[in-house]
């Protein structure tokens, strides 16, 4: 399937919830990514912070009704997602581990409403950090792996099990390992929870050894991150790398250092749903462009 | 507290090169009015970590002052760390931490937990105050 520009403004425009916006990042690799071409794009959907099992009612009323809207319009999306991403914080936080085991239960029960075969989750530190992420391996598996698929290479990064919001030795080793024979044109999508630079250490947005990741993908031509954990959308490039934030399912947050105090933006009765949602990725032919669009879940 | 003047009166007591020791000290420090940091003991500043704050959550310290900070947890490991700063340390129940704080211009230096500990962890942060 050929993925032009055109047809995927379409694709964005015919979604059932909000309206697209349409963020594109332009050409990316240009002709030394001709040497990964593949004649078919690919959409894939990342859905963040669904923090299932959190009450408040001021801040999202509708909390046991909005992972089941986003899966619903994830469903209507055409042309379908190949595969969908939670980019962590599936649960909200407990000190029960049992607790923790039933909201993690419930939230795969709900994902599994999902009519796309491959679903792949990341933890966040609601879901991992307490407990060094056993419920989290219990429920979906390792934290962090790697796959490919029409000819980008994935890694998911877990920088939220250790509780100081760091990856770690041992899998920054696994990573390099991963990367050690992978040609510098291959496209490179990392998928994480928390930022890995330096966003906003005050507010907790970081990764205490972020750097040490993108160090190690520097070399590489094509590299977009996509994470969660701030609740909105937010897209900063720093030297080759691009970093995109995804909205989240459950509140939004204020914009970085917008506000003295971090606090979840009230729910708006007049705006249900406003500043929620989740994005598509399309990785158009070749690898050489990829383009975002934000789907909202409030109507338009 | 050593400053100029009583380097001076030091100087004065081992011989006959007072005036020029003095000018000599005067022109290579011409805020000669400053403390020399040598001699400082610096104050200390007991503050306690429980979820989900720090007491005192404000932490007033004077420009230049040398200021040491004693962590401690009441329930569980935190984290103290000023970004800005660049210092972190980790706070636990039953140990002491000591941290230094490095001199930083006047301002306000957010310092917070960075060890998840909980629901409100996001919460948990406070001010240093320098005047
Ligand atoms: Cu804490």
């Amino acid at each position: 399937m050929e993925l032009d520009r055109r047809r995927f403004l379409q694709h964005s425009a015919l979604a059932t919830v909000g309206a697209g916006v349409v963020f594109s990042l332009g050409l990316r690799g240009g002709a030394l990514a001709a040497a990964h071409a593949r004649d078919d794009g690919f959409v894939f959907a990342q859905l963040s912070d669904t923090h299932w099992g959190f009450a408040d009612p001021k801040v999202n009323p509708e909390a046991e009704h909005t992972l089941a809207r986003a899966i619903d319009a994830v469903n209507a999306l055409s042309p379908r997602p190949d595969f969908v991403v939670f980019t962590g914080d599936l649960t909200h936080t407990t000190d029960d581990d049992d607790e923790r085991r039933r909201r993690m239960a419930r939230f795969a029960e709900i994902a599994r409403g999902l009519r796309i075969d491959k679903v792949r989750m990341l933890p966040g530190e609601h879901d991992a950090s307490l407990d060094g992420g056993a419920a989290f391996r219990e429920h979906f598996g390792d934290p962090h792996y790697a796959f490919d698929h029409r000819g980008v290479h994935f890694v998911a990064l877990d920088n939220v099990s250790d509780p100081t919001g760091q990856v770690g030795a041992a899998q920054l080793a696994w990573l390099a390992d991963d990367l050690a024979s992978r040609d510098a044109e291959q496209p490179i999508v990392v998928l994480a929870h928390r930022p890995l630079f330096d966003l906003a250490p005050d507010w907790d947005w970081a990764t205490r050894d972020g750097a040490q990741v993108t160090t190690q993908l520097e070399r590489f031509r094509n590299v977009t991150v996509f994470y969660g954990h701030i609740h909105q959308e937010h897209h900063r490039t720093i030297g080759r790398i691009a970093h995109h934030a995804a909205t989240s399912l459950i509140f939004p947050l204020p914009a970085p250092h917008s506000v003295p105090k971090k606090a979840p933006v009230p729910w708006d009765p007049a705006r249900p749903w406003a500043g929620l949602g989740f994005r598509t990725v399309a990785e158009a032919g070749s690898g050489e462009r990829v383009v975002l669009a934000e789907h909202s879940l409030a109507r338009p | 507290m050593l400053t100029l003047a009583s380097v001076a009166v030091i100087a004065a007591t081992s011989g006959a090169s007072r005036p020029l020791l003095t000018a000599r000290l005067a022109s290579l420090r011409p805020d000669a009015e400053r403390p020399l940091p040598v001699a400082e003991a610096p104050r200390v500043v007991h503050v306690t970590a429980r979820r989900f704050e720090y007491e005192p959550a404000e932490i007033h310290v004077a420009a230049g002052e040398s200021v040491v900070l004693e962590l401690e947890s009441v329930d569980r490991r935190h984290g103290f760390s000023i970004p800005e700063l660049h210092v972190r340390a980790d706070v636990d129940p039953g140990t002491t931490t000591r941290l230094a704080l490095p001199k930083a211009a006047p301002g306000i230096y957010v310092f917070a937990c960075d060890v998840f500990c909980g629901s409100h962890h996001e919460d948990m942060a406070g001010e240093l105050i320098v005047d």
